[in-house]
């Protein structure tokens, strides 16, 4: 059984799903699609990186050199790509079971729940 | 563009882990009127920078810390920071200190071997050496007859924990078992305890170092296990032998020796399958 994805996991493979990106544009990434919400450290991400290059749902894809920087670039493999659709697919379930009964509630007590 | 100057791309695939960043830009062209204090400045902030994942261990930075590094030093310039933050200070840490002790690895096979040999080593010096209930002496801990049993325990979670895939875990548990059991071995001696004897001691940290620090070798691998192997066979089947010699009493005494020889037996096993699996690796 496939467990919970914690949250760097989620915005990691989420930001790789649009295409190969180096650590520094990850967490931007990561920070843009959340709100703002999500602050990750570069130790959080490499050990994010790390822990998910050794269950094969991201891979390294290069290294480039940036103005005398080196840039690791990383790609999400088809592992990844399963392992994010489950996710996506186990929140959207939650969600939805969520909003039915917040709906229903919002019926018996007028709140305004969108 | 100078006569002699090389006009190189801003970016291009390396094959060489890192680039010093004040060279590489003033190679490239960007910084040349970049004065000689600025480049020194960038210099002892990039030095900064790698200095924070020292407490990561050596393979892991060999691996990421100029990639590392980069980050760190574009978010400082996107922040307008001269400096790491006291957060990211903080978070490689804690990162270094979780991927040197805790993070997932798989210990060397003979590695694991040490310790399942060493755990059983435990169980049996516990259950039939140490397991005195009711004796009263110095040194004595609740139903055992010296204070080993804190080292044999850590020793017995080291063989779980590695199995487990936690092998930094297990090196750890197998680095403070060692420092227990010498300490427990020194004070034995000096106040006269009911052991563990020296013997003991140097079975438990044999193993236990040896799963710290795996030998490279195969060849080194196989005699190192096969030496300690044959210490804990001595120490167990000579024992129980001249028990049985002592009793006299035939029943027992052929028991005991379908016991020794099954002893042995196993032993042999062990380090024959040693021995591939050195040769296999």
């Amino acid at each position: 059984m496939q467990t919970e994805m914690r949250e760097p996991t989620f915005w990691v493979l989420t930001v790789l799903a649009a295409g190969r990106n180096h650590g520094y544009a990850l967490i931007a990434g990561a920070r843009e699609l959340s709100d703002g919400r999500v602050q990750l450290k570069v130790a959080t991400l490499y050990a994010a990186l790390e822990r998910l290059s050794g269950e094969g749902l991201v891979m390294v894809d290069g290294d480039e050199v940036v103005d005398g920087r080196l840039r690791r670039y990383f790609r999400i493999t088809n592992a990844g790509i399963t392992a994010l659709t489950f996710e996506v697919n186990r929140l959207e379930m939650n969600a939805r079971q969520a909003r039915t009964r917040l709906q229903a509630l919002s019926g018996v007590t007028g709140l305004g729940i969108a | 563009m100078n006569p002699g100057d090389v006009d190189l791309p801003r970016t291009f695939s390396v094959a060489v882990p890192f680039l010093p960043v004040a060279a590489s830009r003033s190679m490239n062209g960007i910084l040349r009127d970049e004065s000689l204090a600025d480049v020194r400045h960038d210099q002892l902030r990039d030095a900064d920078f790698h200095k924070m994942l020292r407490w990561y261990p050596s393979a892991w930075r060999e691996r990421n810390s100029a990639a590392v590094v980069s980050i760190l030093l574009d978010q400082a310039e996107a922040l307008g920071r001269d400096r790491p933050g006291a957060g990211d200070r903080l978070a490689l840490a804690l990162g270094g200190i979780w991927e040197r002790f805790v993070a997932p690895v798989r210990l060397p096979r003979g590695a694991v071997v040490a310790l399942a040999l060493n755990a059983a080593f435990s169980v049996f010096y516990f259950v039939f050496i140490a397991w005195g209930p009711g004796i009263e002496f110095a040194g004595t801990v609740g139903p055992f007859t010296n204070p080993s049993v804190v080292a044999g325990t850590l020793f017995v979670f080291a063989l779980g924990f590695a199995v487990a895939g936690r092998g930094r875990t297990a090196r750890l548990l197998s680095g403070l078992g060692i420092a227990v059991v010498v300490a427990v071995g020194i004070l034995s001696q000096t106040f006269t305890w009911l052991g563990p004897s020296w013997s003991t001691v140097a079975i438990f940290a044999g193993f236990a170092f040896f799963a710290v620090f795996p030998p490279q070798s195969p060849r080194r691998t196989f005699w190192t296990i096969a030496a300690l192997s044959s210490l804990v066979a001595v120490l167990t089947v000579v024992p129980i032998a001249w028990a049985g010699l002592i009793a006299y009493r035939p029943a027992i005494l052929a028991a005991e020796i379908v016991l020794s020889a099954g002893i042995v037996a196993f032993g042999v096993r062990i380090i024959t399958r040693l021995r591939t699996i050195g040769e296999a690796v």
